[in-house]
């Protein structure tokens, strides 16, 4: 499936051929049994694709519709007589001395789910035409995962760099660099800086990882609210991850 | 199935053929509670694998109506539902699958077809599967692509690259390898 290819049948399926297009397509589709089977699975793949995120979505509203049910206030019940003051302080106190007990692992716990969820973002810039060797060079130790080199090259192309996208990128990039590495500030500074600038270049990639920060540093009321900033937008790119990942969450509390 | 019931189903296929959220959120809420509660008795599940179980049947029902597969029912909504969950469970119990997505579910529900249709049924399988276990810069850029309409200009500004020639070249790629694995599964 070469990207003319894809783009002829992206065409043909959107009407967008012409008449003499049209006819050398079908007239193709007779004589080519492999260009066949390309537009056969293109259709295949694309109705694939449309049907899995349909279905996700759906999914994801009924998680949506138990929440609003289960916030609803419940009936209240006057009845504190001594064996139901028994029975709802059994379960607080034992929920609590779980939470003491298990305080000593909340740091494995954060550790986990962060390996679980944590993927160095892509280099999705290194095709940006740009002259600037030491950014080209960085990207080159990321994309090596020579992180320490990463963080020294971003470090000479920020005391330089003027132009904002190419900041934006820089600093997006040594977030990655160390996070990747475990330096936890310097890559919350980093994504804050870049989630804050009006630029709107890597501002949901980098919401997701600032919650991923969180996370690895078990601060937990930072995650709380990062995630529901996150999945104030249901268009939010990391909508998805977020939502698995505040499952992930409740079931450890 | 009574008139009243013929009724009520033609009102839903009606409706969720327009495609109306709030009446999908109050037909869900409908069948929820005698769904989980049926089943965490008796197949004693707890509550939130019972959920999972009622979320993975309406997900079914629904769009077996929206896409046209399921155009008349010879039993009540609520019937067909616990149908479904049975099947499901049965096959769960008899450990030959884990059920994970609507594929999954009505490739046994639709068992009875699988004969005319095995091939087409067996090839959303896998693209089913082969779609699940896509990771990013492809997910997004397919998703927001093929799913949510997003032109190439606009993917190409959220996600960081600065051509759109490079979105292209990157959906390009990522449809080949689906398209590789694809090949490679059913051969």
């Amino acid at each position: 499936m070469t990207m003319e290819h894809n783009e002829l049948i992206e065409a043909y399926f959107k009407n967008e051929l012409s008449a003499e297009e049209l006819k050398s397509f079908q007239e193709r589709l007779k004589s080519e049994m492999e260009f066949a089977a390309e537009v056969e699975d293109y259709q295949l793949i694309t109705e694939g694709i449309k049907q899995v995120s349909e279905e996700t979505d759906l999914l994801e509203k009924m998680k949506t519709w138990d929440e609003e049910v289960s916030a609803k206030p419940q009936r209240t019940i006057f009845l504190f007589t001594p064996i139901r003051i028994a029975a709802v302080l059994a379960p607080i106190i034992l929920v609590s001395a779980f939470i003491i007990y298990n305080s000593s692992n909340v740091s494995s716990d954060g550790q986990d789910l962060f390996e679980t969820y944590f993927i160095p973002y892509d280099d999705v810039v290194s095709n940006r035409s740009n002259d600037d060797t030491d950014f080209r060079m960085a990207m080159s130790a990321y994309n090596s995962k020579d992180y320490n080199k990463t963080v020294q090259l971003f470090d000479k192309v920020l005391e330089t760099e003027q132009d904002t996208e190419q900041v934006i990128i820089a600093r997006f990039y040594q977030a990655m660099a160390y996070l990747s590495n475990g330096n936890l500030d310097n890559s919350e500074t980093l994504l804050n800086a870049v989630v804050a600038a009006k630029n709107p270049l890597f501002r949901e990639v980098s919401e997701w990882y600032l919650l991923l920060v969180y996370i690895k540093g078990n601060q937990n009321d930072e995650a709380d609210r990062q995630i529901a900033q996150i999945l104030t937008n249901s268009d939010h790119l990391y909508y998805q991850q977020a939502r698995l990942l505040k499952e992930d969450l409740d079931k450890r509390e | 199935m009574n008139k009243k019931q013929e009724a009520l189903f033609e009102e839903v296929v009606r409706q969720i053929g327009s495609g109306d959220e709030g009446f999908a959120k109050q037909l869900y809420q409908q069948y929820k509670d005698r769904f989980v509660s049926w089943f965490m008795k008796q197949y004693k599940l707890n509550q939130q694998e019972g959920l999972e179980l009622y979320h993975r049947c309406f997900l079914v029902f629904y769009y077996q109506v929206k896409r046209s597969k399921l155009t008349a029912l010879s039993s009540s909504i609520e019937t067909y539902l616990f149908g479904i969950g049975k099947k499901l469970m049965m096959k769960e119990q008899a450990k030959e699958r884990i059920f994970q997505d609507l594929a999954d579910a009505e490739l046994v529900l639709a068992n009875h077809d699988i004969t005319d249709q095995e091939d087409q049924f067996h090839q959303q399988l896998i693209v089913r599967q082969i779609l699940k276990n896509v990771t990013d810069p492809c997910k997004s850029i397919l998703t927001l692509y093929y799913f949510r309409n997003f032109s190439l200009e606009s993917i190409a500004n959220r996600l960081g690259y600065q051509s759109v020639g490079a979105v292209k070249k990157k959906k390009s790629l990522c449809l080949k390898n689906i398209r590789k694995q694809l090949k490679n599964e059913i051969d």
